[in-house]
């Protein structure tokens, strides 16, 4: 038994926000897709600064990945099904 | 070709016969393969809430799940997990395929409006990203066809001989880098 009820009272609300926010929109590099293309779509859609959205296009480009937005599963398959009307190549997964 | 510019309200580039013919038969068959490709029918969202409603219980045109490009243009957004994939794509995919139909009769309409090259092509900014989108879609299903995996494999085809009957279309994949890159520096 605890001493006190605080600390299991203090983890709930964290684990709450980790199950809401807890999930990872996903670009994969692909041979295709122009820098430009990718830099254009992450400007437009997610309405980034042309050097943010150049900086995730280059983690795409030389790491072949990038978590471009976190958030609900239900926002992430937003931002999943919008990237994929410009062809881009998202997935959605848990975040570690 | 001559490249993209901005003029007011529109990008203003001009293609020769040959390009327009090329441009418009590619955007076409992507267009095909989507179910679309009926002529004179309106851009746009249906306005019937049937309509609607039907297409959103993907109550759509049935697409060939087996054909690569059409893996491609709707990839799974779950790849470890084929049930949350499928259940997540009977929703929207329907959604997905008649954005890209609308936007490849926005492009075949304005590259009709060219005759054939004797005018300019002007794409209003407001159908610009329909323009971006459906000839990066061009692209990709080219690729596809052209087993455009790696960078290595896309080097590997531009080294090939011109006898070699992929050589044409690995031409117009490039061109189409081209005219794609031209159009996003004239936005």
């Amino acid at each position: 038994m605890t001493p006190a009820g605080g600390t299991a009272v203090a983890e709930r609300p964290a684990e709450v926000t980790a199950d809401l926010t807890g999930w990872n929109t996903l670009v994969w590099d692909d041979p295709i897709n122009l820098m430009s293309y990718v830099t254009h779509v992450f400007v437009t859609y997610f309405k980034f600064s042309h050097a943010k959205a150049t900086r995730l296009m280059m983690q795409v480009h030389t790491e072949g990945r990038s978590v471009v937005a976190t958030g609900t599963r239900e926002e992430m398959e937003t931002h999943v099904n919008a990237l994929h009307a410009y062809g881009l190549w998202a997935t959605v997964e848990r975040s570690e | 070709m001559i490249g993209f510019r901005r003029e007011g309200d529109a990008l203003v580039a001009e293609f020769e016969e040959v390009e327009v013919a090329l441009v418009s038969s590619l955007v076409a068959q992507v267009d095909e393969l989507l179910g679309g490709g009926q002529v004179g029918v309106a851009p746009g969202p249906s306005e019937d809430p049937f309509d609607a409603w039907a297409g959103e219980f993907g109550d759509g045109v049935a697409l060939d799940d087996a054909d690569p490009v059409i893996a491609r243009l709707f990839p799974d957004p779950y790849p470890d997990d084929p049930v949350a994939s499928a259940e997540h794509k009977r929703y929207t995919r329907d959604a997905l395929r008649r954005g890209r139909v609308d936007d490849a009769q926005h492009v075949l309409s304005d590259l009709d409006a060219t005759q054939g090259g004797e005018h300019p092509l002007v794409v209003d900014l407001a159908h610009a990203e329909a323009w971006i989108k459906t000839l990066n879609g061009v692209r990709l299903s080219l690729a596809v066809r052209l087993g455009i995996e790696s960078d290595a494999d896309h080097r590997g085809l531009e080294r090939m001989s011109p006898r070699d009957p992929r050589y044409q279309v690995v031409a117009i994949y490039d061109w189409l880098a081209v005219v794609l890159e031209s159009l996003l520096e004239s936005l």
